[in-house]
């Protein structure tokens, strides 16, 4: 296990680089001018300005002597400026984000990982009753809903006609004090993210679920006498996470994606916001800044998966010794 | 086993969870403490507060700075840093301003005149890059005579000079030698202004405290907010729950606002037109018949009640009514049976209720627009509907600008123009032909080359006479509406809701984009907060 995450972790540092030459290639190929971005976009200067501009910046040196010098930087731990930042470090940008989207997609993944099994197992020990049929159909309007309409809703719903919940922000802006997340704050939009993925769970849970049901050694417990309840919990289950464990680990990157929307309707200043200003802003530094941090959640992520996964299956935990 | 499992990796995300909320757990009961505090909703948050460099004449500032001059109410131009007006030389090359010497910037250092001719001076080293050089470039260089007097030497008579005389003024101490582009105080700034900075959260709120020490008097209001909220109808949300005192909204969300009674709503007249470009490189919007017939098509106070709910009027210029360059002439009458007869006269005919065709080419083009703006969105349906009415398709597309200019002559655009300031700055690179070929298409985006509207803007700013240049810009308008290159729709109106607990709001016209210092906020330091709700 030990052996496992090491090797993973030593792999980490060449994924990174795989994954920023692939995003510095394709900003090359993209229409992004990094000059327009640096002089901005409505600044009519002359081309001849902006020749002088490109050549002292280094702008128009080959690519791969830009992508050498900016891996030589980024190993010193600075990943440029930011123009959409005010020319602030696209490292201590970051960083000012990270706490909010840290909360905001561990929160989604809590309710989706808990709402997920909970609904997904009771839809299956009660299927083709009515809370069986309830809990589809809900996962079915809500894969046909646009998160964009569901977070609004929530937000007239539970702010504004109810008034339980705040709406929007990470704190109330009148505060003195500020930079930190109230929880109440972090209720809707954390739900509404849950949201996009927690269907496509629950009924992945409950299908599996009853596929692993009608296996032999679930059919051998049933026939020793073992209550409904224990061979379900006991003898089903564990074989039908195991699929789930890996596909959470992949999903985590369709959650992170999630947030685009879900910020911007709740004011939520996270890196979702922040990835969109960077490509609306042409800002190359802060995109190459922002895909490293995806990418290094995502290794994480898949290796937690991986890690879990041999807690939980024993012929892969035997194999693997 | 599987238990272990699972919660062993609820626990893990659980713990990342509680350690980002670790730091904000004490912030509710902090939250009913400060009474002195108005929330403003800003669509965006301002990405560079630094003066220097914004891209927008009319942006900067932000109350953390002051310029030279600013305008009142009625758009005057009143001395604000200057003790007085600027005196002007017979061939009006060189500019003398008296500054005032009783000014200190927030960290305590007095301003001087080595502070202006610093602002000016690193707008124009080339090595800022700073957008505004290009506004800017009637300027060769400003001179600190003395500790209170600065010369501005021109390379011709500018008669919008004045105009550009309210940039925010920077402390030289505080940015000298440094990278302009990326300087700390970018999100720092360091002004003579109202207000001063107090925190700058990434993508979050900006807040803002009363400057005690206010050359002009303390603000009355001790803490302002400005949050970023960009979902238009998540902003009338907050506005209906209370959570912010101040925004600007789209027309037709104006009237639930209005319901909830805590808000004044203002619908501020403003310069900012909606306005067709079309481009004379395009197959069919090259004949400027067609242009013209256009132009007779539509019914602008329609769209005007329809997708701007009221809030706006007809626009047949660049300039708008009751600006003193204005002129009536340049007014079209909704009268489709002419935009049909001359359709016909130029050989694009029509059959029954089909689309006009020429000698096998229909009369049909796109309208493109920023598909994030849905009163652009509405009012290019608006156009749509009426231009079918005499047989012309359009087909619209919502894109981003980036996809936009790269099809600047195939289609017209719904663009946002105007000013309510001295025409010269927007109008010169807008109409004319030395920017039609050039490498931004925003300048001159139409390729429009007409000698009778480069001679009426060049004989426009030749002179420094008022009366003079009204009358270059009336035969400029003139010009305009017979090249028709432009199809000028509406001319909006800027609805701002404030809390009913504030008062002295009194908006200015407002230009299209503008920061903190124009439109509804230019005396933002002379509000004050009822504490009552």
């Amino acid at each position: 296990m030990l052996k496992l995450i090491a090797r993973r972790l030593a792999l980490l540092p060449l994924i990174l680089l795989a994954v920023a030459a692939i995003t510095f290639a394709l900003t090359e190929i993209s229409p992004f001018d990094p000059v327009d971005a640096y002089v901005g976009a409505e600044s009519g200067v002359t081309p001849e300005r902006k020749a002088e501009i490109a050549h002292a910046r280094g702008f128009d040196q080959p690519l791969h002597e830009r992508f050498g010098r900016w891996v030589a930087n980024v190993a010193q731990g600075d990943l440029g400026t930011s123009v959409v930042a005010g020319g602030q470090p696209v490292a201590g940008e970051i960083a000012a984000r990270m706490s909010a989207s840290i909360a905001l997609v561990g929160g989604a993944l809590v309710l989706v990982l808990v709402g997920g099994l909970v609904f997904g197992v009771l839809a299956a020990a009660l299927r083709g009753t009515f809370f069986d049929w309830l809990v589809r159909t809900l996962c079915y309007f809500n894969t046909a809903a646009p998160s964009f309409w569901v977070g609004l809703l929530a937000l007239y719903v539970f702010s504004i006609e109810l008034g339980w919940l705040p709406a929007g922000g990470t704190s109330d802006p009148r505060a003195v004090e500020s930079g930190g997340i109230d929880l109440s704050h972090l209720i809707l939009p954390m739900v509404v993210l849950a949201m996009t993925q927690y269907a496509w769970f629950t009924l992945f849970v409950r299908n599996t679920l009853l596929e692993v049901l009608r296996e032999d050694h679930v059919q051998f417990a049933r026939a020793q006498g073992i209550g409904e309840v224990a061979v379900l919990l006991r003898y089903a289950l564990p074989n039908a996470l195991i699929p789930f464990v890996t596909l959470v680990g992949t999903h985590l990157s369709e959650l992170i994606g999630g947030t685009i929307l879900v910020e911007a309707i709740f004011g939520w200043p996270g890196l979702g916001g922040l990835t969109l200003d960077a490509a609306l802003g042409e800002d190359i530094p802060l995109l190459l800044g922002i895909t490293l941090c995806a990418s290094v959640l995502v290794v994480l992520g898949n290796l937690l998966a991986d890690v879990l996964y041999r807690v939980m299956d024993p012929r892969v935990r035997e194999a693997a010794t | 086993m599987s238990r272990v499992g699972v919660g062993v990796g609820t626990a893990i995300v659980a713990l990342l969870v509680l350690g980002a909320l670790g730091c904000g757990g004490s912030d509710e009961e902090a939250g009913t403490a400060a009474d002195g505090t108005l929330v403003i909703a800003l669509p965006s948050q301002p990405e560079n507060l630094n003066p220097i460099a914004d891209d927008n004449l009319y942006g900067g500032n932000q109350k953390f700075f002051n310029g030279l001059l600013r305008y009142s109410q009625d758009l005057t131009a009143v001395p604000d840093l200057a003790r007085t007006i600027p005196t002007r030389s017979a061939d009006g090359r060189t500019v003398t301003v008296k500054l005032r010497d009783d000014v200190k910037f927030h960290d305590g250092t007095p301003l001087t005149s080595k502070d202006v001719a610093f602002t000016y001076n690193a707008i124009l080293d080339p090595d800022s890059a700073a957008p505004m050089a290009t506004p800017l470039d009637t300027l060769d260089k400003v001179t600190a005579v003395d500790a209170t007097t600065m010369r501005f030497d021109l390379n011709r008579a500018d008669p919008a000079f004045y105009d550009k005389l309210q940039i925010g003024i920077v402390p030289a101490a505080a940015l000298q030698g440094q990278d302009i582009k990326t300087a700390a105080f970018n999100r720092k700034p360091i002004g003579t202004g109202p207000y001063v900075i107090k925190e700058f959260q990434p993508g979050g709120r900006i807040v803002m405290e009363a400057n005690p020490k206010y050359f002009r008097g303390a603000p009355k209001i001790k803490r302002i907010v400005l949050t970023a909220v960009e979902e238009e109808n998540a902003r009338v949300a907050l506005l209906e729950k209370g959570t912010i005192d101040a925004a600007g909204i789209v027309p037709k969300l104006a009237g639930r606002v209005r319901r909830n009674g805590n808000y004044n709503v203002f619908e501020v007249r403003t310069a900012d037109a909606r306005v067709a470009a079309l481009p004379n490189g395009d197959p069919v919007l090259r004949d400027r018949a067609v242009r013209r017939a256009l132009s007779y098509a539509v019914d602008r106070q329609k769209i005007v009640d329809g997708a701007l709910e009221g809030a706006g009027e007809p626009a047949y210029g660049p300039i708008m009514k009751g600006h003193w360059a204005y002129s009536p002439a340049a007014e079209v009458e909704f009268d489709p049976a002419r935009a049909g007869r001359l359709l016909d006269a130029a050989g694009w005919t029509r059959r029954g209720d089909a689309t006009r065709t020429k000698g096998g080419r229909k009369l049909s083009f796109t309208l493109m627009y920023p598909s994030n703006d849905s009163v652009r969105k509405d009012i290019a349906l608006g156009f749509t509907a009426q231009m079918k009415a005499i047989g012309v398709d359009v087909n619209l597309e919502g894109l981003t600008f980036d996809v936009i200019e790269k099809r600047q002559d195939r289609g017209a655009t719904e663009f946002g123009y105007g000013t309510p300031y001295d025409p010269d700055i927007e109008l010169y690179t807008l109409f004319h032909s030395r920017f039609a070929a050039d490498e931004d298409p925003f300048t001159n985006y139409t390729r429009t080359r007409n000698a009778a509207i480069d001679g009426a803007l060049e004989a426009e700013r030749s002179t420094l006479d008022a009366g003079e240049r009204k009358q270059h810009f009336v035969r400029l308008q003139e010009e305009l509406a017979n090249d028709a290159s432009w199809l000028w729709l509406v001319r909006l109106r800027h609805i701002s809701v404030v809390s009913k607990r504030v008062k002295g709001v009194d908006p200015q016209v407002e230009p299209h984009a503008h920061g903190f210092s124009r439109g509804t906020s230019w005396n933002l330091e002379d509000w004050s907060l009822d504490p009552k709700r």
